[in-house]
C-alpha cells in the first residue's frame, strides 16, 4: 500500500505570473513499512510541498496520487474520509508551536487518540508511552505547552504524532534548533521506530551527517523535480559537480577524509558514513 | 558600542527556577560571540532580555552606557537587530520589499533612500528576484534570508542571531557566514546563539550556558578543546575535533595528520 505518486505536479495560480510550479512530474512510491528516507534538496526545491502531498494536506494539481489505497483529490470528488489517511501518515511540522493547542502537555498528546475514538484511560496510556519514547520528563506533563522551550515543544509535537500510531511518519527538519543530546535521542528514536516497530520514516533535513548515518534511501529534490532517488552511499559517490549542482553538502566524515587525503597525503576511503568509521579507517 | 550585563536574572511566571540566573559579562564592538548550550539552558531568554522583549527582573543591562529600561527601549532598539529561528514570526507586510521597508520606516529613513537600501540588502542574501514576492509563499530558508536582509538594511550596531541558520541549505549558510564576517569587519557586535558547533568555531569568543547559568566564557578555540565543559553542558565537540580527540585517546601519534585535522575543524 503506502504512498504512490504518478506524474504528479503541484502549482500555485498567481494573478501576475500565471502558473508557478512547485512540483513537476513526480513519480515515486513509498512502502508502508521499513523504509528510512531522507528527503533533501536546496531551499525552495519543493521538499515541504511534497511532504504535504504525502498526507493529503495538499492535493495534486495534475497526475495521480494514492495514499493507502485512497485517491487524493479535491474535496467535492472524494468518496472517503481523509481522517483515515492521517491515521496512517503522520506529519510533524518545522515549527511545532502551530501544532500545540491544549492546556497541558499530556492533554495535547492525548488529543489524537481521543479524536480517533479511544477512551480517556486508553488515550492517556498511549500518550504517556509516546511521551516516554521521546524522553519527555514526567514532572512536566502538566505544564502548558506555551511555556516550553523550542526544543521541548518539538518533542511534545513528535509525541503527539506518535500517539496517532501511524505507519508512516514524516518529520520536517526535526533536528533544527535541537541540542546535540536531544538530537542524538531523536535520531535513535527514529532508528528504533524504523528497525523495531517497522515504521517508515521520512525526514526532511539539511543535516548530511544524519543522512549518511541513518537513511536507507535518499530522494533529492531540485527545482521541483526528483533529481536523485537511491542510497546515500551512491549519492555521495557521485561527482563533486553533481553534489554542488544540487546545492548539497557532504557529511563531515567525508569532508574530513577528503581534507586529510589532500592536505596530509593520506589515502583514506572517503566514503565513511559516520565519524567512528572514519576514525577506524585512520587507525587501520 | 558595548553591551554590559550585570547580575541578570529572569524567572517566567509559574516557574520555580530562574530561566537565567546571575549572568554577568561585557561584549565590546567588533566581537563575534557564540552563545551555546542545551535546549532550555536560557540562551533564547537571554537574547529576548537583551532585546527588551522580556522585562528584566533583576540585574542591569547597559547598551553603550544607556541602561535598558522602558524609557530607553525605543532608542536602544535602533541599535539592535535580531533574526529568530522561525522567520514566520517576524513578517508584517505582504511583499518582501514592503517588509524590509517597514523596518526602515520605523527608523525614519528618508523614503528616497529606501529603494537602494532594500536592493542592496536583498542582493547580499541573493534574494533580488523575490523582491515583489509574498513572504508566505517563500520556503523556510528563503524567509530566513529575507529576515537577514531586513536586518542588513537597518544596519544596527548589534546583531543577535537566534539559531538563524538552522533552516538554511549549504549555499545559504555560506552566504550568511560571509555576511556576518563583513559585519564584524565593520565593527559590529555579533551575538550568535547556536547548536551548530562547527559554526560556533568561527566566532572569537564563546559563552557556554547550562541550566540558566554561564558555565564558561572564553576564547572559542580554548572552549572547543574543553571536552569536559562541553560534556557538562550536554554539548558535543565539533566533528573534526571529535576525530582528533578520539585518535589521540587511541594512541595515534602521527603529528602531521593531527595538525591537519586540527586545521580542518574551522573549514567544515
Amino acid at each position: 500500500m503506502g504512498i504512490r505518486l504518478e506524474n504528479v505536479s503541484y502549482s500555485y495560480n498567481k494573478k501576475k505570473k500565471g502558473t508557478v510550479y512547485a512540483l513537476k512530474n513526480i513519480t515515486l512510491s513509498i512502502d508502508d513499512k521499513d523504509e528510512f528516507i531522507a528527503l533533501i534538496g536546496e531551499t525552495g526545491s519543493g521538499k515541504s510541498t511534497l511532504a504535504s502531498l504525502f498526507n493529503a494536506l495538499k492535493i495534486p494539481s495534475s497526475g495521480e496520487e494514492y495514499v493507502f489505497g485512497i485517491k487524493i483529490q479535491e474535496r467535492r470528488k472524494r468518496k472517503e474520509n481523509y481522517n483515515d489517511i492521517r491515521k496512517h501518515v503522520g506529519l510533524v511540522f518545522q515549527f511545532p508551536e502551530y501544532q500545540l493547542f491544549e492546556e497541558t502537555v499530556l492533554n495535547d498528546v492525548m488529543f489524537a487518540p481521543r479524536n480517533f475514538g479511544k477512551s480517556k484511560e486508553e488515550a492517556e496510556k498511549i500518550a504517556v508511552s509516546a511521551l516516554e519514547m521521546v524522553h519527555f520528563p514526567k514532572e512536566m506533563y502538566d505544564k502548558t505547552p506555551f511555556t516550553l522551550s523550542g526544543g521541548e515543544k518539538k518533542m511534545v509535537s513528535i509525541a503527539g504524532i506518535l500517539s496517532m500510531e501511524p505507519d508512516i511518519l514524516i518529520f520536517d527538519e526535526p533536528t533544527a534548533g535541537i541540542d546535540p543530546e536531544n538530537r542524538n535521542k531523536l535520531t535513535k528514536l527514529f532508528k528504533d521506530l524504523n528497525e523495531q516497530a517497522h515504521k517508515t520514516i521520512i525526514i526532511i533535513t539539511h543535516d548530511m551527517n544524519i543522512v549518511s548515518k541513518y537513511a536507507k534511501r535518499v530522494i533529492v529534490m531540485s527545482e521541483g523535480e526528483v533529481a536523485f532517488d537511491g542510497t546515500p552511499k551512491k549519492l555521495f559517490e557521485s561527482s563533486e559537480d553533481q553534489i554542488a549542482s544540487f546545492n548539497l553538502d557532504y557529511p563531515d566524515s567525508i569532508k574530513i577524509a577528503k581534507y586529510l587525503n589532500e592536505k596530509a597525503g593520506l589515502n583514506l576511503n572517503p566514503n565513511q558514513n559516520d565519524l567512528n568509521s572514519l576514525i577506524k579507517e585512520i587507525l587501520s | 558600542m558595548s553591551i554590559i550585563v550585570k547580575n541578570l536574572s529572569y524567572k517566567y511566571e509559574d516557574e520555580e527556577k530562574n530561566a537565567v540566573n546571575a549572568l554577568s559579562f561585557t561584549i565590546e564592538n567588533g566581537e563575534w560571540v557564540s552563545i551555546i548550550g542545551h535546549n532550555g539552558s536560557g540562551k533564547s531568554t537571554l537574547a529576548k532580555l537583551l532585546m527588551g522583549l522580556l522585562e528584566k527582573k533583576e540585574g542591569e543591562i547597559y547598551i553603550e552606557d544607556l541602561p535598558l529600561n522602558e524609557n530607553n527601549l525605543y532608542e536602544i532598539r535602533k541599535h539592535l537587530g535580531i533574526v529568530f529561528q522561525n522567520p514566520d514570526n517576524q513578517f508584517v507586510a505582504t511583499s518582501v520589499e514592503d517588509d524590509i521597508a517597514f523596518g526602515l520606516e520605523n527608523l525614519e529613513v528618508d523614503p528616497a533612500l529606501m529603494e537602494g537600501m532594500i536592493d542592496s540588502a536583498l542582493s547580499e542574501v541573493n534574494m533580488t528576484n523575490y523582491k515583489k514576492s509574498e513572504p508566505y509563499l517563500l520556503s523556510g530558508g528563503q524567509k530566513q534570508r529575507v529576515a537577514i536582509a531586513g536586518i542588513l538594511a537597518m544596519n544596527p550596531e548589534i546583531i543577535i542571531l537566534d539559531e538563524a541558520t538552522s533552516m538554511l541549505d549549504p549555499e545559504g549558510k555560506e552566504d550568511f557566514i560571509n555576511v556576518v564576517k563583513k559585519l564584524k569587519e565593520k565593527g559590529k557586535i555579533i551575538i550568535m546563539i547556536t547548536h551548530d558547533m562547527n559554526e560556533a568555531l568561527l566566532s572569537d569568543r564563546t559563552i557556554v550556558m547550562s541550566n540558566g547559568e554561564i558555565l564558561k566564557d572564553g576564547k572559542t578555540e580554548e572552549i572547543m578543546m574543553d571536552e569536559k565543559t562541553l560534556k557538562e553542558a550536554r554539548l558535543e565537540l565539533p566533528s573534526a575535533l571529535y576525530v582528533y580527540h578520539s585518535l589521540k585517546k587511541a594512541g595515534y601519534n602521527n603529528e602531521e595528520v593531527l595538525k591537519v585535522l586540527w586545521e580542518s575543524a574551522s573549514k567544515m
